[in-house]
């Protein structure tokens, strides 16, 4: 709800463009621009969840019109010292991992690349993603335990020396973050309810979460969903939350099921889930700083007669992305046949 | 000290009613003996409408005066017997002796000029206005005008026909907001009646909001703007309504391709009472209906959009000393959107109401009075519902206004206007409620917000010597924020941190401001001038808009303990010149604009709903400059004129850009129309416009990164590109249907068959970047795992669009 204007603005669009006798993308041509040059950052793209180990992706920008990226591999920023500093003293340095030269079960890569978009990824073509984590990860996958896990209540400071770019100096360059883990706040309970529109009734459902919400500002919610086995995919219509139209109710809000990346959007389809699913819900409270960015990189509309272009509210000094801390908790229920 | 907001507002607004009534007595006392008054109304004898500006021209002393906007003039001069001449282009100029040996009234109503001497006009000025005046910047456009010059699907549009002047830069296809010489579209004062217009658009500014029907002229100052006029630091579009045939009844009206009108028009009272209720209706939502299904899966099905708008006058002469108005304008666009299966319902109705109240009174020979008492608002709702949850949306802005002009006029040369003008006004943010299931809740931190804001003027407009002109003024304006109000202040990290809780009428914050005009004309010759122009502008409202179009959803916000007023500054100086009797005007102006605490949204805003949105912006400066050529026809059976502007606009804002100072969205560093109507015989008239305008400004992505295997943008410096230029050539046929014989009631037609685009150029609207991402779904042995490739793209609105309009009048 909180994006509502963002959705108004869509709503528009779509109206003038059928007023406007034409559809907008009948009336559009590939046009030939020039792209000033911008140096090259590093992206991050971490998190530490409670009971969890933290797991920290880097990439680098790209340009849009060099050189096409065919491998993914070249994204990634290879070689970075990376360490992580808890508010309780303790800390961890973290390790490169290859997921090419790892030779980690199918169910584990699965989860791995799933946290970055990849899915039903073929054993012997597993693209060369490469994460920075604990040392002692494969402990994690064994027993659930290892060195360096995520606590409530806590901050969790991260350190990168990553080496130069090539061409861009000779300089190693340091980016630090942080992120608080706040409490959990439970949800009260996951509940399947009929779908909005009886012509789909008899094959899918709405799954709502009812929820408490605190007397005291400042509370966030980041959720995504799993169907089955899939890998967990975030709502298309945004997914954090607040508090602040919320604050002291008990009530329940749709759950939206994530989109996977190539499902075209469907009003009928899109946030709904079929009779059988196993539907597992990861529902993660969060700090400010991480729903801001989560909040304005899901409104980016660019920069249209509809909307105007967002800066990604970032909590990484010296270069782009998320250093995320989540207080999850997992919940599932079965949409019944 | 507390004030409440009534006791607060009548004693400050009758302080000044004693102040200009004081200083109304003081100026009639000063006249001097042994001079006598002529003053009167003019008006048109077809119809009985006031004529604004006619001229009213003393042979033997070389001067004269001009009708004010209600048609009335006063001339003081010393006893003699003169020969005076009125004359208003297009009407036949009456020669009248008086023998000025006590005060006169003379009431004219003037006549059309034979068909022998007729002369085809494109505006109402006095002969030779645009050298004598001490106006800069000004021009008005009859709506004759504006019908001759083709428009978008036959619409007239006075707006679109505005931004075909000089220095007034329209925001595109689509955008009804238009900027004046590097101003925001919100520091134009829009007045439909006197009432503030606060969005002059219908269908997110495809078309304007004024029916062309009911109004009869329209009068833009994009400098030097005159002192009774505040609260906007850019420029002033006077829109006036007709006022009702005096005479005898008549209806008028068209069909066009998606909209009709009615107008109804007669005397209640032959020439003493009057009444005009013009209306008008799209129909695309019928045309539509049948054919929004079969597009695409049928998803559009349950989509509904039109517009209609209400126009109405009274004016009643009570006496010859009074007169008085009422007027008023209701408008809505409603846009209703069912998702087939029910899911999703979207319902937002906007738009527009002003009233006016009018009073005209003469206290005497030399002054006059309009009091007027207006009410207007603009806002939306926004209905809409999700499974079982459904949520509210409103905002809406609302002013009240209480305006007395006095116009005097104690000696021959001296035109004074004096006045004040008191606003109350209410706005209401984007107000947020809704339930999910039988649990409801609401945003924090939205509640209306209260102001009053208040003018006091005086003007003088006269002749220093035979070749130096000044109109001089000075406007004093005070603003104060009130409560009731109440704000929950939250930290960074959205922690409440304090409430601030401000009782009704508890003053939370003031600012005033002067503001000194003036104009200056030196006549270099018979029809030649050099005219100067400074002018500092106050301006307490703000509108800001996360789009480059004018939405409903923008939102008007008051100036407030951190929104510090808008300031303007501006200075032109301009060469007149016209040539061949007045039959071609010529002028040459350039300018310099400053403006103070500008606002936008910072760049990370994203419209959140449940934080203050004046938590959401930023602050900065901006400033303009450039020159404008302007040639016009004025008379003859081919008018039109050429308009060119090469102009620079900038804004600097600490916090966007990384400080540093940026070409505005709405830059246009070269301008050209060229507007042609050539009337080839009574029965036939063609016209054609030419636009030409470099490309606006826009934010294009130089970059992206991923996250959770999705790319997202990394914008560039704030509208580092620009778009393809635009250019566009239309033309319009009319045919006119005269009655042969003379019947009881004649009827009159005309068939305007309008081509829009003619060579079908297709302009930008803004571009976007396509993305082409196969990431993650073909990895190929690790090598090539997909990729992302990207396009960018120029969408584009309106090909070549033909169009016919029947416009008939009985």
């Amino acid at each position: 709800m909180a994006n509502t204007i963002t959705y108004i603005k869509r709503l528009f669009y779509l109206l003038s463009s059928i007023y406007c006798l034409t559809s907008l993308s009948a009336c559009s041509k590939v046009i030939d621009i020039e792209i000033p040059n911008e140096p090259t950052q590093v992206v991050v793209e971490g998190n530490i969840d409670i009971n969890s180990p933290p797991v920290v992706l880097l990439t680098k920008t790209s340009a849009f019109f060099g050189n096409v990226n065919t491998n993914i591999g070249a994204y990634f920023v290879r070689g970075a010292q990376v360490k992580v500093y808890a508010s309780d003293g303790t800390s961890t340095e973290l390790y490169e991992y290859c997921l090419q030269s790892l030779n980690l079960p199918q169910d584990q890569v699965d989860v791995i690349l799933g946290a970055f978009g990849f899915s039903n990824v073929d054993s012997t073509e597993i693209p060369d993603v490469c994460v920075y984590t604990v040392p002692d990860i494969a402990n994690f996958f064994l027993t659930g335990n290892c060195s360096f896990m995520g606590k409530e209540r806590t901050t969790y400071t991260l350190d990168i020396v990553a080496p130069p770019f090539a061409g861009e100096g000779n300089d190693s360059i340091h980016v630090t973050s942080s992120t608080y883990i706040p409490s959990v706040i439970p949800m009260d309970s996951l509940v399947v309810r009929p779908h909005s529109n009886p012509a789909y009734q008899d094959s899918m459902a709405a799954v709502y979460a009812y929820i408490t919400v605190p007397d005291t500002f400042g509370n966030f919610v980041r959720y995504m969903t799993r169907r089955n086995s899939e890998p967990f995919y975030k709502p298309s219509n945004g997914s954090v939350w607040d508090d602040k139209l919320f604050v002291g109710l008990s009530l329940g809000l749709p759950i939206e099921r994530g989109l996977p990346p190539k499902e075209d959007y469907n009003f009928n389809t899109a946030g709904y889930f079929w009779k059988g699913d196993t539907v597992t819900v990861k529902w993660s409270n969060i700090d400010s700083r991480t729903f801001d960015f989560f909040y304005t990189l899901e409104n980016d509309g660019g920069d249209s007669p509809f909307s105007a272009p967002v800066k990604i509210k970032s909590n990484i000094n010296n270069g782009f992305g998320i250093w995320a801390g989540y207080a999850s908790r997992y919940y599932t229920v079965i949409v019944p046949e | 000290m507390h004030y409440t907001p009534t006791s607060y507002s009548i004693a400050h607004t009758l302080r000044l009613i004693g102040l200009c009534l004081l200083l109304a007595l003081c100026g009639t006392a000063s006249a001097q003996s042994g001079k006598y008054t002529i003053s009167g109304y003019i008006k048109d004898a077809s119809n009985g409408e006031s004529l604004l500006a006619a001229s009213i021209y003393v042979v033997e002393l070389n001067k004269g005066a001009t009708t004010n906007e209600y048609g009335f003039y006063s001339l003081t001069l010393p006893t003699d017997t003169y020969t005076l001449k009125i004359s208003y282009v297009g009407l036949a100029t009456v020669e009248q002796t008086i023998v000025l040996d006590k005060d006169v009234r003379l009431n004219l109503e003037m006549k059309s000029a034979s068909i022998e001497t007729q002369e085809i006009v494109i505006t109402g000025e006095k002969k030779g206005a645009s050298v004598e005046s001490t106006d800069m910047g000004k021009q008005t456009l009859s709506i004759e005008q504006a019908k001759a010059i083709p428009a978008l699907l036959g619409e007239i549009d006075i707006m679109k026909t505005l931004q075909l002047l000089p220095g007034v830069a329209g925001g595109g296809e689509g955008n009804s907001g238009f900027y004046v010489r590097g101003g925001g579209p919100d520091q134009n004062l829009v007045l439909l009646d006197d009432a503030v217009v606060y969005n002059t658009g219908h269908l997110f500014g495809f078309f304007s909001v004024f029916n062309s029907d009911a109004v009869k002229n329209t009068t833009i100052i994009k400098g030097g703007m005159p002192a009774e006029y505040g609260g906007r630091i850019s420029s002033v579009v006077d829109v006036q309504m007709k006022e009702g045939n005096m005479k005898k009844w008549s209806v008028s009206g068209g069909l066009g391709l998606i909209a009709s009108r009615l107008t109804v028009e007669g005397p209640i009272k032959k020439d003493k009472c009057s009444i005009i209720i013009s209306a008008r209706r799209t129909y695309i939502d019928l045309i539509l209906k049948p054919i929004l299904p079969k597009i695409g899966d049928g998803e559009f099905a349950g989509n509904e959009y039109y517009f209609y708008d209400i126009n109405a006058k009274i004016n009643y002469r009570v006496s010859d000393k009074d007169r008085i108005y009422l007027s008023g304008y209701f408008g809505r666009d409603v846009f209703n959107f069912t998702e087939p299966g029910g899911n999703f319902s979207f319902k937002f109705p906007w738009g527009n109401t002003t009233a006016t109240m009018r009073w005209n009174h003469l206290f005497n020979d030399r002054l006059f009075l309009n009091t007027m008492i207006m009410y207007n608002d603009f806002g939306f709702t926004a209905d809409a519902g999700y499974q079982d949850v459904n949520f509210k949306l409103n905002s809406k802005v609302q002013q009240a206004t209480l305006k007395m002009d006095f116009d005097y006029a104690p000696l021959l040369g001296h035109q004074m206007k004096f006045g004040l003008q008191y606003n109350f006004h209410r706005f209401t943010p984007y107000q947020a409620s809704g339930s999910a299931g039988s649990t409801e809740f609401k945003t924090t931190n939205q509640d209306p917000k209260y102001a009053h804001e208040t003018a006091i003027y005086f003007q003088d407009d006269f002749e220093a010597t035979r070749w130096l002109k000044i109109n001089i003024g000075l406007r004093a304006s005070l603003f104060n924020f009130m409560g009731p109000f109440k704000k929950t202040v939250f930290s960074e990290t959205g922690v409440a941190v304090d409430t601030l809780d401000y009782k009704p009428g508890e003053l939370i914050k003031t600012y005033w401001g002067l503001e000194p005009r003036l104009s200056m004309r030196f006549k270099v010759g018979k029809n030649n001038s050099i005219k100067l122009g400074v002018t500092l502008n106050n301006q307490y409202v703000h509108l800001v808009s996360s789009s480059t179009t004018t939405l409903p959803i923008d939102l008007w916000v008051p100036s407030t303990a951190n929104i510090k007023p808008q300031k303007g500054l501006q200075a032109a100086l301009g060469y007149f010149h016209n040539f061949k009797d007045d039959m071609i005007e010529t002028s040459v102006e350039v300018y310099y604009k400053h403006l103070w605490n500008q606002i936008e949204y910072g760049e990370n805003a994203v419209g959140n709903l449940t934080i203050d949105v004046e938590d959401q912006f930023t602050y900065g400066q901006g400033y303009s400059y450039g020159a404008e050529f302007f040639v016009k026809k004025a008379k003859g059976k081919w008018t039109g004129w050429i308009g060119y502007t090469l102009a620079w606009t900038w804004r600097k804002f600490p916090d966007l850009n990384n400080g540093q100072a940026f070409l505005a969205k709405f830059d246009r560093r070269h301008d050209l129309s060229i507007a042609n109507m050539f009337d080839i015989n009574k029965h036939w008239k063609v016209s054609c416009t030419f636009v030409f305008s470099s490309g606006q400004r826009t934010t294009l992505p130089v970059g992206y990164f991923l996250n959770e295997g999705e790319p997202h943008f990394i914008y560039g410096k704030r509208n580092w590109y620009q778009l393809p230029a635009y250019h566009r050539l239309d033309f319009g046929v009319t045919y006119v249907v005269i009655p042969k014989k003379k019947r009881k009631i004649d009827f009159y037609s005309d068939i305007n068959f309008s081509v829009y685009n003619a060579y079908n150029r297709m302009n930008p609207y803004f571009l976007y970047i396509k993305v082409d991402d196969d990431l993650g779904s073909a990895p190929n042995n690790g090598n090539s795992q997909g990729g992302l490739s990207f396009k960018a793209k120029q969408a584009s609105l309106f090909p070549i669009l033909p169009s016919i309009t029947w416009n008939f009048k009985f």
